[in-house]
């Protein structure tokens, strides 16, 4: 389990360091920028800098925490690196578990640069624009979380497994996985018409989660192969 | 000499290929088994069927030396493509790798062959040569201590001097206890090489000793190969 988790974590150190360094190197350029009075005074420069700033946070925060869990889930048993993963006996329950925690890291990593520029933006610029702010309090990051690094990426391994196992052509693979997200999200849909966020809402879904981990970790033992 | 792999009615379909057809035959431990054929005809496929990459749809294979709870996987070292290892992978990391996911693994004695071979531990795998990404893996794959070496087209990419050093660590690894099957087309380097010989045809095989084929049709295994393929 140690070993897994060191992988995982030393895979995503190496994918994310550019887009860290990338946010990194945004936060650098605004707080040498307030204090240069760049921010105080309204003009259109002081909007475009901070649009430009507002839109590259988004987007970062967007990648990192909404489709990096699910890359991060997918990626090993599509790419060539398959092969080199496959080759490794391991438990594929501990596999999806050290994902999850990997991508519990990566999300909170994201909301915490996105905290971090939110907090700077209301601290040193009294005068902005609400449009450019938009903020994550706890509550809506676990929810967040649960939603889009952990039931989205378990979801979609789980049809690419099914997907994958049934046939090998890529044209099929894809209108497959394609019908069966847009299934999920009309049942889910419909469903929270009755009772989103409710208990019981929240309980259905943790069974299902479960029931998908459980077989998830069968059909690869038994069916996956590269 | 005990038997060392039992394949028995092996079958393998993708889609409405049928790859492998009803395959039948016994190879024995402590011998070096060249897997001869054209292309196409299902080499690569019978090594992953053998790794446990791939699943028969019908038929078995049994490891006869391998107790029941051990896990295929970790009683052969299938050789990967260079592509296999991720992007940002130097040698040193994929030789940790290694070392963590496989407790045969003899990190020293791969270091060791790295430096041998000139090869940088710091060097990115991707950023090597053909030849050089090529020398990894095929280091990474010998450094385990595994009953069974599966190696598809080992020495396509490499220099001669290299080509020699790798049969001289194909035969170093070999013992009356390991299997090495070997999947070439190049017959001139490999056929002193090979014990046996295991011809892949279309509805049929050969699997012939090489001394046999020598003595008994007083041919070359590469002459012999080209006769019974009808070139």
């Amino acid at each position: 389990m140690y070993r897994l988790l060191k992988w995982e974590f030393l895979k995503w150190f190496y994918r994310l360091k550019w887009i860290v360094l990338f946010a990194a190197s945004l936060l650098f350029l605004f707080t040498i920028l307030i204090p240069l009075g760049v921010f105080r005074e309204v003009n259109s420069f002081r909007d475009f800098i901070l649009i430009g700033i507002s839109g590259a946070f988004f987007m970062i925060y967007v990648v990192l925490c909404f489709l990096l869990p699910s890359v991060n889930m997918l990626v090993d048993f599509i790419l060539p690196y398959r092969y080199l993963e496959f080759s490794t006996k391991r438990n594929y329950k501990d596999v999806v578990f050290c994902k999850v925690v990997v991508n519990a890291v990566v999300f909170y990593l994201g909301t915490g640069i996105f905290s971090l520029y939110n907090y700077l933006y209301t601290k040193y610029i009294i005068d902005a624009p609400i449009y450019f702010l938009s903020s994550v309090n706890t509550g809506l990051s676990i929810i967040l979380f649960i939603m889009f690094g952990l039931i989205v990426p378990i979801l979609l391994l789980f049809f690419y497994m099914i997907t994958y196992c049934a046939n090998r052509k890529i044209v099929y693979q894809i209108v497959f996985m394609i019908s069966l997200v847009a299934a999920t999200i009309i049942v889910l849909y419909l469903f929270s018409k009755i009772a989103l966020f409710s208990r019981i809402f929240g309980y259905v879904v943790m069974i299902l989660i479960f029931l998908i981990v459980s077989n998830i970790s069968g059909i690869i033992e038994e069916k996956y192969e590269v | 000499m005990s038997e060392g792999i039992k394949i028995e009615g092996l079958t393998k379909t993708f889609g409405s290929k049928k790859v492998i057809d009803n395959l039948t035959v016994e190879i024995k431990t402590g011998r070096i088994v060249g897997l001869l054929g054209e292309n196409g005809i299902g080499k690569t496929t019978l090594l992953k069927l053998i790794a446990g990459f791939l699943q028969p749809d019908r038929g078995y294979i049994k490891f006869i030396d391998l107790a029941r709870d051990k896990n295929i996987r970790e009683h052969v070292a299938m050789l990967l493509e260079p592509e296999c290892f991720y992007s940002w992978m130097r040698i040193k990391d994929a030789i940790e790798f290694y070392k963590d996911f496989f407790i045969d693994f003899k990190r020293d004695k791969a270091i060791q062959y790295c430096e041998q071979f000139n090869l940088n531990l710091d060097d990115k795998i991707k950023k090597l040569s053909k030849g050089n990404k090529e020398k990894v893996s095929i280091i990474l794959n010998l450094c385990r201590n595994v009953g069974i070496y599966l190696l598809d087209e080992p020495t396509g990419g490499f220099d001669p001097r290299f080509k020699k050093e790798i049969i001289r660590l194909i035969l170093d690894r070999m013992n009356e206890k390991k299997t090495i099957i070997i999947a070439s087309h190049l017959l001139k380097d490999m056929e002193n090489l090979f014990d046996d010989i295991l011809i892949l045809r279309k509805n049929s095989l050969i699997y012939k000793s090489s001394d046999e084929i020598r003595q008994d049709f007083a041919k070359s295994v590469e002459e012999y190969y080209l006769e019974v393929q009808n070139v």
